[in-house]
């Protein structure tokens, strides 16, 4: 269905008109959208597409015009997926989407020639434009004289100079551009096609254009102010001092995401504890009380649990990216990336990914790419996330109890791993599924300048939405999914654990309830064992038994990796149930019971060698559904999880049966 | 067909000393890498100069720094500058 493709028709038009904002990266076309709109915005996929873009409402008099917010580009030629949709909604073409009935071209007003570039192109379409002149205030500080009325005979259309942080000029673009939309005509520049329509270079001619419209409007000051920039990159770029500020500003990105989020984590995780304890307490025991308790409730908390590291990634990004560092990391960190065939825009979401792969993949789409972003999120989840440390620590308990120096040094080598096989992987995909190099590192190196923290807010509430709603439902869905796998087909109780209760029963008779209670913690365990073991998890535990035989683990552990797909750190509670401590009995009963079980034939169950291939297992195998919902909003389709799943579970596989047999031949 | 490269006028932007000042004259290819290449203003006509020469470069043009990788850098050609 798609409209027509002239120009607004001058009629008024029973739709509401959309208005499109279109500019370069960098010349504050966020804040003016953002300034515009307030936080009534929402964010969506073109569709048919993972380009995301912001739409948002605004009244013009009475009028509701529909604000879309194009993504950051220097041309509507299309080389990038971004900017083939910038050109399809500008032409029309765009499915599902109206043309716009105005542009607003947002022009930097310090960088002036570059941006017109742009606007010679956007002039082209031939669509009615209102020019935003952003950053008045910082070129007034650099002595630069926009002459608005000589750029707007130019341009033919109105030009409104903008601080959109003050929120200065607002209102009058807010007029203009109903002024605009009211009279529907098309700017008119007397550029653009006729220079353009001669043979000779297309972009040679624009930007020949651009610049003599961009000195013969502006007035540069005769003494240049100092150039801030400049100095601040001799030191950021080099080679010792600059890595050494980026070392330091990674590792504070990083403390952030792994130690300030534990603690909102920690109250999320008790406050779904409480609420769960409480539903269990007013609802009797039963289905429904489950479902609510271990499904529901636990699978929200499980989901929520992820957006304190989602936000406060995504906030220091923003602030980052508005200074413009994020640029210059990118600069940095290419050629190092180059070697495994990545752009060195993907090291900020690897990086991230050691505290957690969800955010870390949300984090990809600085990755411009559609290939390079693609190998940085199937390889973001071998980097070892938070969620595996408990999973390490048990290990390193289980190996090396009371040796400190060898626990560290094993936490290390696990971290090593991840990152070798991810790199790895890497190399391999590149040569393979997604042939090719990445792409060569072009981009802008904006000024300095001080970050939005509104622009930071209005970045962190939308990514923690779009997390919540589009990916947290698929994580809600498949927690309770789990908790049907534990729970289902149910059982009675086992006769020990009736006796075990009918004996408390007499002992609280006789007026022993410190005993009585030992004796019904006991009940409570072998029937929670019972119920575990004959659920359909259970079942799927001995069902896969022969296949994870040959890595050194029994149908216990089995069942523990099915239920750490929920969430890692849950294999060790599993474990718990199955090997029969109780959660009171702490870490060190957990423990001191694993290294006392055994097999059948009574050799340990947790030997060194199968200790040593649980953790290579943990390190490599995609055991996270949250990761494949994520993978899957943001490729837009169940191809690249499936991919992400298949090869890092064999992956996971061969390098444990590898370390398994290779520590027994060592070992015996 | 652009191949006089080798001539005066074939000086490759990623030949140049830091700070040196030059004119680009054609950028290499036709490609999307070429295209992003000129659409970021490294093409014909425009004034460049080199800020720093380690890979990835850094460059000033139109009032705005870039950082360009030499891969993409050898294929734009400059001359020198006549101001």
């Amino acid at each position: 269905m798609s409209l027509p493709l002239k120009p607004a028709a001058p009629q008024a038009q029973p739709r509401t008109a959309s208005v499109a904002l279109l500019g370069n990266p960098n010349a504050g076309k966020t804040t003016l959208f953002n300034a515009l709109t307030g936080l009534r915005a929402r964010t969506a996929n073109f569709p048919g597409t993972t380009v995301e873009h912001r739409v948002g409402r605004i009244e013009l008099g009475e009028k509701p015009v529909q604000l879309v917010d194009l993504p950051g580009l220097y041309s509507i030629e299309p080389t990038s997926p971004e900017e083939q949709v910038a050109a399809d909604v500008l032409h029309g073409r765009a499915r599902g989407q109206a043309a716009p009935d105005a542009v607003v071209l947002v022009l930097d007003a310090t960088n002036l020639s570059r941006n017109l570039y742009l606007a010679s192109e956007a002039l082209d379409v031939g669509r009615p434009v209102v020019v935003a002149l952003t950053m008045a205030d910082r070129a007034r500080r650099k002595g630069l004289n926009v002459d608005r009325e000589r750029l707007s005979r130019e341009l033919g259309c109105p030009v409104v100079p903008v601080v959109a942080t003050a929120r200065e000029g607002i209102d009058e673009l807010r007029s203009e551009l109903a002024g605009v939309l009211e009279r529907g005509e098309t700017a008119a520049a007397a550029c653009c096609s006729e220079i353009r329509g001669c043979s000779g270079c297309p972009y040679a001619a624009g930007y020949e254009w651009a610049e003599r419209i961009g000195s013969a409007c502006v007035r540069s000051p005769v003494k240049l102010p100092r150039d801030w920039t400049n100095r601040i990159d001799k030191v950021l770029t080099h080679p010792i001092a600059g890595l050494g500020v980026f070392t330091g500003v990674m590792l504070g990105l990083f403390a952030m995401i792994f130690w300030l989020a534990e603690y909102p984590m920690n109250s999320i995780d008790a406050g779904f504890a409480a609420l769960g304890g409480w539903v269990s307490s007013v609802l009797p025991d039963g289905v429904v009380q489950s479902l609510l308790v271990d499904g529901v409730i636990a699978g929200v908390g499980g989901m929520l649990i992820f957006l304190p590291q989602i936000c406060i990634l995504f906030f220091v990004l923003s602030l980052l990216e508005d200074t413009g560092y994020l640029a210059r990391v990118a600069l940095v960190m290419d050629r190092l990336m180059g070697r495994v065939g990545l752009p060195g825009k993907a090291f900020v979401p690897l990086l991230s990914a050691h505290a957690c792969a969800v955010p870390a993949i949300m984090a990809s789409r600085v990755v411009e790419d559609r290939r390079d972003r693609l190998v940085t999120i199937l390889i973001a989840p071998l980097m070892s996330c938070s969620a595996r440390v408990p999973v390490y620590a048990m290990v390193a308990a289980l190996l090396f109890a009371s040796q400190p120096i060898k626990a560290a040094m094993l936490f290390m080598a696990a971290y090593a791993t991840g990152v070798i096989a991810a790199l790895g992987a890497a190399l391999v995909l590149g040569r393979s599924v997604l042939k090719g190099k990445p792409r060569p590192l072009l981009i802008e190196l904006p000024d300095y300048r001080l970050p939005s923290l509104r622009n930071a807010f209005t970045l962190t509430v939308d990514r923690g939405r779009v997390f919540v709603y589009k990916a947290g439902t698929v994580i809600l869905l498949l927690s309770v999914i789990m908790w049907a796998l534990a729970s289902f087909p149910a059982t009675d109780p086992p006769a020990e654990a009736v006796a075990l209760q009918t004996q408390a029963a007499s002992l609280v008779e006789a007026g022993q309830a410190a005993e009585a209670e030992t004796l019904l913690t006991e009940a409570s365990e072998l029937t929670a064992r019972h119920a575990l073991s004959y659920s359909l998890a259970g079942r799927m535990g001995e069902l896969v038994e022969p296949v994870i035989r040959p890595l050194g683990f029994d149908d216990r552990i089995g069942v523990g990796l099915i239920s750490s797909f929920a969430a890692r750190e849950l294999v060790v509670s599993t474990l718990s149930v199955l090997y029969g401590v109780s959660e009171e009995g702490g870490h060190d009963s957990l423990y001191a019971s694993l290294r006392k079980a055994t097999h059948a034939d009574g050799t340990p169950v947790f030997s060194t060698a199968a200790c040593l291939s649980l953790l290579v297992f943990f390190v490599l195998a995609m055991q996270c559904m949250a990761t494949l919902a994520v993978t899957r909003r943001e490729t837009g389709s169940w191809k690249w999880p499936a991919l992400q799943m298949g090869y890092m579970t064999a992956l996971a596989y061969v390098a444990s049966l590898a370390i398994y047999h290779l520590t027994l031949l060592l070992t015996t | 067909m652009p191949v006089a490269d080798a001539s005066d006028s074939g000086r490759l932007l990623s030949q140049l000393k830091p700070g040196e000042l030059a004119v680009i004259t054609h950028v290499a290819g036709e490609g999307p890498q070429a295209m992003r290449i000129k659409q970021l203003g490294l093409c014909q006509g425009r004034c460049v100069q080199l800020l720093r020469d380690r890979d990835p470069l850094i460059l000033q043009v139109l009032g705005t720094r870039l950082g360009l990788a030499r891969s993409l850098a050898d294929s734009v050609y400059v001359a020198p500058c006549e101001q």
